[in-house]
């Protein structure tokens, strides 16, 4: 058995593309490919991300046929070879050693939870079977089953297990580990949020769900910390942060084909139960389009603007793919709602907009008006489109007028800014569009912070959701029965 | 709690005023700064129950009825304020489309029925319509829809509350486009 494996660098645990009868063979060769340009060091087939609970054993088989093939000659296959049983998972290590993977991912059994013992086996039988070296792959978050570092001590005493992945982020039981080996066993990262103190502390590379994206960025962050550069690290994780958060936590490997399509690489989507819509919110598509396009990772062109017979270009409009038409025909009257964050700092805005001569003239007209038993509606103060603001619940005492008008109000101005900024809107059209926005501050709202994050947040959305005709008809069919109204049954 | 010691038969139920069988749109929305010169070329749909009756007027968004809808979101009547139809959060409907309540709302729970099933059971309807090819593409572009609702706010079974606004917005959508 060759144990001489090295890991180095990133390698992105891939999402597998799903085509109607098996795994989308195109769409995966270009993942490979992607990755492989954008820097990563090797390939990992059929992990979590990969929705490998999803897929039959063929399927499975398939994936590593296709990942090897792909990666011949460029970069090493670890194949993730896990499985429930420990027949199963000796049959796929097989049958990924016979395409030419270099190594094999064998997360601990799940489901029915194995006690210690059971799980020595299972690895022992395991490697001993096989070819090729093995990686534990210790989840618990998702397995149930965490390999405690005592575990570790024996496991990497077996013949064939080389190294381990720990995904779990719990740094007390991974720094432990990490003390306690020897060189020569292996340890990776395979969470995400904890990338950063984790290769601090002496983890050998990583296996993430966001390298499917920017492998590159690790790679740079790896290379600093080695440099001796802390600095230099913490600049990167800092600029990843939010979108990884995102990512882990809302809907992980459908969220990393989500943002995948939109920057023009399909991977189509996951299989059910997982759906966009539920784990991954359309507020979490949005805010990851944005974070995205911070990391110029969407491809910016023009979108057309019909103003009567003039035609306005916004030259570089960020096309996320899916999302961004080519042409707006009506300016007459655009709506857009959104509801982002959560408790009572939520935000919920409803939002129209167009052409300053048409409908939106309503809104001008009432701005600064005051009319018994109406709320009262303003226009915003040297802010360029003109932007109306109403709030739709009655001022209770003076900390709510306070995050009403200073602090929801701002996150208003500084959202129609930003989507200036974001280069949506052509400058030419600046003057003639209406902006008016209606939102809602709890009463009992407390966190001026949120406040303003969410108020943000939901009007940038809103804004664009209006530009761009979203959710559009086919989502509103295709949800129909799925949707869920937080308050439709619930007191 | 309040609504569950009713079922119990512990306290007595609050009662309220019975639902407006026949909703007189101009009137209605005459009250909320919209006035009959805003309904000149929509047509109106409208349906009831026991528990809850709806009127749709509906029409392009380049025609006045374009500015009752902007009227309606950003100048709204303390106690009925429009909110647009959604299906859940960040998923409304198209043609775009909001509701107000006849009612005043004037407590949570008030707030909670209609800004809850009654708002649910309204976008199921407007889906299924969608769903069923009923609504001209032209409509689905073009068009505003603005909903005035009233419910039996006696009320305790969401579910059905839900229900009954999904058969009567139905119907309603259903006198517009056949």
């Amino acid at each position: 058995m060759t144990d001489d494996f090295t890991f180095k660098g990133v390698f992105p645990a891939l999402v597998t593309p799903f085509s109607e009868d098996g795994v989308n063979e195109k769409q995966y060769r270009g993942l490979i490919d992607y990755v492989i340009k954008s820097g990563a060091t090797g390939i990992v087939p059929c992990g979590t991300t990969g929705e490998f609970t999803s897929m039959s054993f063929d399927e499975k088989v398939d994936a590593f046929r296709i990942a090897c093939d792909a990666a011949k000659g460029r970069v090493p296959v670890m194949a993730g070879t896990g499985a429930a049983s420990t027949r199963e998972a000796i049959q796929l290590t097989r049958r990924a050693a016979e395409f030419g993977a270099s190594a094999a991912l064998v997360v601990t059994p799940y489901f029915l939870k194995p006690s210690t013992k059971e799980i020595f086996e299972h690895f022992e039988r395991v490697a001993n079977a096989s070819d090729i070296p093995i990686f534990l792959y210790n989840i618990p978050q998702v397995t149930g089953v965490n390999i405690d570092w005592w575990l570790v001590d024996g496991l990497r005493e077996i013949d064939g297990i080389i190294g381990m992945k720990d995904s779990s982020a719990n740094l007390l039981n991974l720094t432990t580990i990490l003390v306690r080996r020897p060189e020569s066993f292996q340890v990776v990262i395979g969470h995400d949020e904890v990338a950063l103190p984790a290769l601090a502390t002496g983890c050998d590379g990583a296996i993430l769900l966001s390298a499917n994206i920017f492998p590159n960025r690790y790679i740079r962050m790896q290379a600093a910390l080695a440099s001796g550069d802390l600095k230099e690290g913490l600049i990167i994780q800092r600029s990843l942060q939010k979108i990884i958060r995102l990512m882990v936590n809302k809907g992980g490997g459908l969220a990393v084909k989500a943002a995948l399509n939109m920057m023009g690489i399909p991977v189509g989507t996951s299989r059910a139960p997982l759906m966009e819509g539920d784990a991954l919110r359309y507020e979490d598509i949005d805010e990851l389009r944005t974070c995205l396009e911070d990391l110029q990772l969407i491809k910016r062109g023009p979108v057309t603007f019909k103003m009567g017979d003039k035609t306005l270009i916004a030259e570089s409009y960020p096309t996320a793919v899916g999302m961004a038409p080519e042409v707006i025909d009506d300016l007459t009257l655009l709506h857009g709602e959104a509801l982002a964050g959560e408790g009572l700092e939520v935000a919920h805005v409803d939002l129209v907009m167009g052409l300053r001569d048409g409908p939106l003239k309503e809104a001008l007209a009432a701005a600064g008006t005051m009319t018994e038993g109406f709320h009262a509606s303003n226009i915003i103060k040297d802010l360029e489109p003109t932007t109306v603001f109403v709030s739709t619940v009655t001022i209770v005492d003076e900390k709510h007028n306070a995050l009403v008008y200073e602090v929801a109000q701002k996150a208003v101005a500084d959202a129609v800014t930003r989507t200036i900024t974001d280069m949506i809107i052509p400058e030419e059209l600046i003057p003639d569009l209406v902006i008016a926005a209606n939102v809602f501050v709890h009463p009992s709202a407390n966190n001026p912070k949120r406040v303003h994050i969410n108020n943000f947040r939901a009007v940038r959305h809103a804004i664009r959701r209006a530009i761009e005709r979203r959710q559009d008809v086919n989502e509103i069919i295709a949800r129909k029965d799925s949707a869920r109204h937080p308050f439709a049954y619930n007191p | 709690i309040r609504i569950e010691l009713e079922k119990l038969g512990l306290i007595d139920a609050l009662t309220h005023p019975k639902v407006t069988k026949d909703i007189d749109i101009q009137g209605v929305l005459g009250k909320f700064g919209v006035g009959p010169d805003y309904l000149q070329d929509v047509e109106i749909g409208t349906g009831s129950e026991d528990t809850v009756s709806v009127a749709i007027v509906t029409g392009s968004k380049h025609s006045d009825l374009g500015s009752a809808f902007v009227k309606l979101l950003m100048n709204p009547k303390v106690g009925h304020e429009a909110l647009t139809v959604i299906l859940e959060p960040n998923l409304p409907v198209r043609p775009t489309s909001i509701m107000v309540p006849i009612k005043k709302i004037k407590s949570m729970r008030q707030a909670t029925l209609f800004y809850g099933p009654v708002q649910s059971g309204a976008a199921r309807a407007v889906a299924a319509h969608l769903k069923n090819g009923k609504v001209p593409d032209q409509a689905i572009v073009d068009n505003v829809v603005i909903m005035a609702l009233d419910i039996d706010l006696n009320s305790r079974n969401r579910r059905q509350v839900t229900a009954a606004t999904e058969r009567v917005v139905s119907a309603a959508l259903g006198q517009i486009w056949k």
